[in-house]
């Protein structure tokens, strides 16, 4: 087309729109929440960056070193094999985050299609829709996830999976409820009064202006999901050894306790606090999306 | 300002029916019922080529509901609506999409109409996009800049979000996307009504321009009359989703013949002193239009009710006897409430004390206000009884008491058709209808009546 060359400008200014909306969000969140921020891509940064950032490979046992307490070499100290943990730590993240974002990612890649389509047009698609929905929420969610994990085996996909499964239908009821109330703005009309087909309408006009509560439950569900992910591996449900996860990690340390305290309570901090910051960032981004909420 | 004959938009018997609380679940369950409300109800109208029509209404009225209609923005229940000799109820998604490119709409909120995450460029070029109209990008910005400029804001907007911009800077931008696919017909419905009142002079004059500049026929909706008179070539009147009156926009103005839109006129600050009596004032509120009023819909509140033939008293006096009819079938009066008072008063509260303040209160002193006559003697007995009946309790009785006294009236039994008057105007009114006078059922009515009481 003739207008390649003026696409491309478009193109930068709509991401400079979100950066610049970004940025406005950003500057409208509280203290807490702009610190858990910082710290939310200090610890992607670790997953990410792991094996520069960790001082020993997670796998490398060391007889010699067996259950030492926190030192200079190994800050965190080392478990039975003479592991350093907070090399397992740090490569824990990624297995964590893993889970944590993929199977949000996964809810809202169901859910958010399902509620949103429902939503929008009604009538018996929608009652289909949102009575399947209902039939995955009526089961308490980790209930739900242990029982498929006992038959399906644990694995890191299969615990994206099934997480991501068993949050879908808040995503599909969150999203349901806001593009209920959008669908009746004047502006969807006129999008409609244009000749714009129903998908687009659903694409461009509803779901950008429905999304907030959606991205503010995602940021719960991380750290959800991460808690969850832990809970299963502590179990022995999760992700197999020797890959390391913080579940895992308390699990095997656990049997030290509390002489050799360090080979579970560091792995717990590092739940504790991915999952405080994913929190707080959830808070901070919900005082921003729904003011109201916050004045009541 | 008048366009040729030819009818642009032709709408015959146009119906919209909300279901109420619509559900699958419901209508699958036997003990519960769902209701209708009738927003639009049969409604006839032809618009010109390059007209203005302004369609006039209280809110609630069905007014809106009728202009989305017209566009196909919502599905009638039944009629026609025929653009251009095309049926515009049967069209299928593509020819819709392509109804689209001549038939637009400017919405009533400007701060609900534009898409709060899209530029005034986005707003713009999107309706170009779907119709094809501009080859490329440049040249639908360039578009969207000329079309800013049409409606007296400049390219500097092109990038600005609508919480950027004024109430009324917003109604400029929806009435640019609206004439972004260069339409023939455009609906406005209440186009100024959420603006300040300085803008809304702006934002009139802007769309008196914008019709004459690109020839566009336009239907105006409001419930401000006063907005309609400069704006319209003809106005329609509607209530409870019918057309009352239809009629150029100085005959109905110089001489309004349905006495809704008698009231309607009067209610206008600073009429034109010789077009406009004192102000009439309307009884009661807008019925919902879950469960319209029988007959003429407007017979509860209106004031030049017919009486029936026999009666050879002042009509207002009669008016209000039937009002009182009407309050005591709704259960409005309240003879307990009267009793206390009289207690608390230290009066005596038996039940003929009962009936003379209800009848002070509920008769004489409404009659007093509506004219100076007296109620005739017969008329006040069949009230006394009535009402008497009501204190010991019979409620149906009391109805039934004014009823057989002849309190009916052809305006609540049949509902008046279309007729032209004099002046030009269609008017939906008995006072008008000649067809209603001679009908047989009403010659029964009136042997009925003559052996009664009146
Ligand atoms: S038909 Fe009767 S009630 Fe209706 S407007 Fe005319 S006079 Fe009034």
């Amino acid at each position: 087309m003739t207008a390649e060359n003026v696409q491309r400008p478009s193109r930068r200014e709509r991401i400079a729109d979100r950066l610049r909306s970004a940025r406005e969000t950003y500057g409208r969140m509280g203290r807490a929440s702009r610190i858990s921020l910082w710290l939310i891509v200090l610890i992607v940064g670790a997953a990410v960056l792991a094996p520069v950032v960790a001082p020993y490979s997670p796998y490398q046992e060391n007889y010699d070193r067996s259950l030492q307490s926190p030192s200079v070499d190994h800050p965190a100290g080392t478990d039975l094999t003479g592991r350093d943990v907070l090399s397992r730590i740090i490569f824990g993240t990624r297995v964590s985050l893993a889970v944590g974002v993929g199977s949000v990612l996964l809810g809202v890649l169901l859910g958010v299609p399902i509620g949103s389509v429902g939503g929008y047009f009604g009538g018996w698609i929608d009652e289909f829709a949102m009575r399947s929905m209902d039939v995955v929420i009526s089961f308490p969610a980790l209930v739900l996830a242990l029982a498929i994990i006992g038959v399906v085996g644990g694995s890191l996909w299969n615990l994206i999976l099934v997480i991501g499964v068993v949050f879908s239908p808040q995503y599909a009821r969150l999203i349901h409820g806001e593009v209920l109330s959008i669908k009746e703005s004047e502006y969807v009309e006129a999008a409609q009064g244009i000749g714009l087909g129903n998908v687009s309408v659903l694409w461009r006009h509803i779901l950008p202006n429905a999304i907030g509560p959606v991205i503010v439950q995602a940021t719960f569900h991380v750290a959800l999901a991460i808690i969850i992910e832990a809970s299963l591996s502590f179990l022995g449900l999760g992700v197999q050894p020797p890959q390391p996860t913080w579940g895992v990690m308390i699990a095997d340390g656990r049997r030290y306790l509390p002489a050799e305290w360090w080979i579970s309570v560091f792995p717990g901090f590092a739940i504790m606090i991915t999952v405080l910051a994913f929190n707080l960032l959830g808070d901070g981004l919900r005082e921003v999306y729904d003011p109201q909420l916050v004045d009541q | 300002m008048s366009g040729s004959d030819e009818p642009l938009l032709e709408v015959s018997g146009l119906t919209k029916h909300f279901a109420q609380n619509d559900s699958l679940l419901r209508r699958l369950r036997p003990d519960q019922s769902v209701q209708t409300v009738q927003a639009v109800d049969g409604v006839d109208l032809r618009i010109r080529d390059g007209e203005t029509v302004g369609l006039v209404g209280e809110s609630g009225c069905g007014k809106s509901t009728f202009g989305r209609l017209v566009l196909r923005l919502l599905d009638p229940t039944a009629g026609s609506i025929s653009y251009r000799g095309e049926a515009v109820d049967e069209f299928d998604a593509a020819a819709l999409r392509e109804y689209r490119s001549h038939a637009q709409m400017i919405f009533q909120d400007p701060f609900g109409s534009l898409n709060p995450r899209y530029t005034v460029r986005e707003t713009l070029v999107e309706p170009m996009e779907v119709h094809d109209i501009g080859a490329s990008s440049a040249e639908r910005v360039q578009q969207s800049t000329e079309l800013l400029e049409r409606v007296r804001l400049g390219a500097e907007y092109l990038d600005r979000y609508p919480h950027e911009l004024s109430g009324g800077q917003r109604q400029r931008v929806a009435i640019a996307r609206a004439l972004a696919v260069e339409p023939e017909f455009v609906v406005a419905d209440e186009p100024t009504s959420a603006l300040d009142v300085s803008v809304q002079v702006e934002i009139l004059d802007l769309l008196g321009e914008l019709q004459e500049e690109m020839d566009l026929t336009l239907l105006f909706i409001t419930h401000d009359l006063s907005v309609i008179r400069h704006v319209s070539d003809r106005i329609a009147v509607m209530y409870l989703g019918n057309l009352v009156e239809i009629g150029e926009t100085e005959s109905v103005f110089t001489n309004p013949s349905h006495p809704y839109t008698q009231a309607l006129l009067s209610s206008i600050p600073n009429p034109d002193p010789s077009a406009t009596p004192d102000r009439i004032p309307l009884a009661g509120d807008v019925p919902t239009p879950i469960d319209p009023p029988s007959g003429c819909q407007f017979h509860p509140r209106c004031p030049k009710i017919v009486p029936p033939e026999e009666w050879d008293h002042d009509q207002r006096i009669w008016r209000e006897l039937f009002r009182l009819r009407t309050r005591l079938a709704n259960g409005e009066i309240e003879p307990d409430a009267v009793r206390s008072t009289l207690v608390d008063g230290d009066e005596r509260a038996d039940d003929d004390a009962v009936v003379d303040a209800l009848y002070r209160n509920q008769v004489e002193e409404r009659v007093g206000n509506a004219t100076d006559r007296a109620v005739p003697d017969s008329a006040a007995t069949v009230a006394r009884e009535a009402l008497a009946e009501l204190v010991v309790g019979n409620d149906d009785d009391a109805v039934a008491r004014l009823e057989d006294a002849g309190f009916v009236t052809v305006c609540e039994t049949e509902e008046p058709d279309l007729t032209t008057t004099e002046h030009g105007t269609d008017v939906r009114c008995h006072l008008h209808s000649e067809a209603t006078r001679d009908h047989p059922d009403r010659d029964e009515l009136r042997e009925r009546n003559r052996e009664k009481i009146l």
